[in-house]
């Protein structure tokens, strides 16, 4: 297996709502892995959609713990809430470790993804998130959009690809 | 720093050097910002709610234990300090 990275976006002063990889060419590998490090003031979800695609496109089933209690959730939504940003009320300075894995992005089949997250934070509450995704579209995955209301400077977000 | 927010958009169809656009949102894109940040307070405060459950069951449980005679020792190694 190589890993190859293709590109990273650092978010710069004054922060950003979104982080777009666009114009990603269905060549670059089997598969695609995005690794985010994220603080932002939204909560603790990146919403992730793929190809500008809003609608009810993504279904997930994922573990939620926040230190005090744990949820099994699964539904239907217009994008995947990867949980991968550290909230600004929680310890300065501290940001995301999250990871999605994107299979066989390039084919006419729908996509299914793997999400594994954790927050950070000094406190007894903080996040991790294990989660199973899929896309329904068939279309070659040419875009991936990562929002929060805003994430803060130093928020970064890298493309690899899989081969 | 711009008073309207902003999205990084990398277009990898692009050469190096040359990918990268600091692009304002729509209008559209700013009203999708403030429902998740909306969506997000929610979030918040429904871990709030669950970690002080979380905490009135155990305190509860604690309670209950020492009710029954144990010391608060005794009942703290039990349920975790």
């Amino acid at each position: 297996m190589t890993m190859t990275l293709i590109e990273t976006i650092t978010v710069g002063s004054g922060g950003a709502a979104s982080i777009e990889f666009t114009g990603i060419a269905n060549d670059l590998g089997q598969d695609l892995q995005v690794v985010l490090s994220a603080r932002g003031s939204g909560g603790t979800q990146a919403a992730v959609t793929f190809n500008s695609d809003t609608g009810s496109n993504y279904s997930y089933v994922r573990l939620r713990g926040s230190g005090s209690s744990v949820l099994s959730q699964s539904g239907t939504t217009t994008s995947i809430e990867a949980g991968g940003v550290v909230p600004t009320s929680y310890t300065a300075d501290t940001f995301s470790s999250c990871s999605f894995y994107v299979s066989n992005y390039a084919a006419t089949a729908a996509k299914s993804i793997s999400i594994e997250t954790t927050t950070e934070n000094n406190d007894t509450s903080s996040f991790i998130f294990m989660q199973a995704a899929g896309y329904s579209q068939t279309a070659a995955i040419s875009s991936i959009k990562l929002a929060n209301s805003s994430f803060v400077e130093h928020t970064t977000a890298s493309l690899y690809a899989i081969s | 720093m711009s008073e309207t927010p902003v999205k990084v958009v990398v277009d990898l169809s692009k050469p190096k050097g040359q990918r990268e656009s600091i692009i304002e949102l729509t209008q559209a894109e700013i009203d999708e910002r403030e429902v998740m940040a909306t969506e997000a307070e929610a979030q918040r405060l429904v871990d709030e709610q669950a970690k002080a459950d979380a905490e009135a069951t155990r305190q509860s449980g604690l309670d209950k234990l020492i009710a029954l005679g144990l010391t608060e020792a005794e009942a703290l190694a039990l349920v975790g300090a």
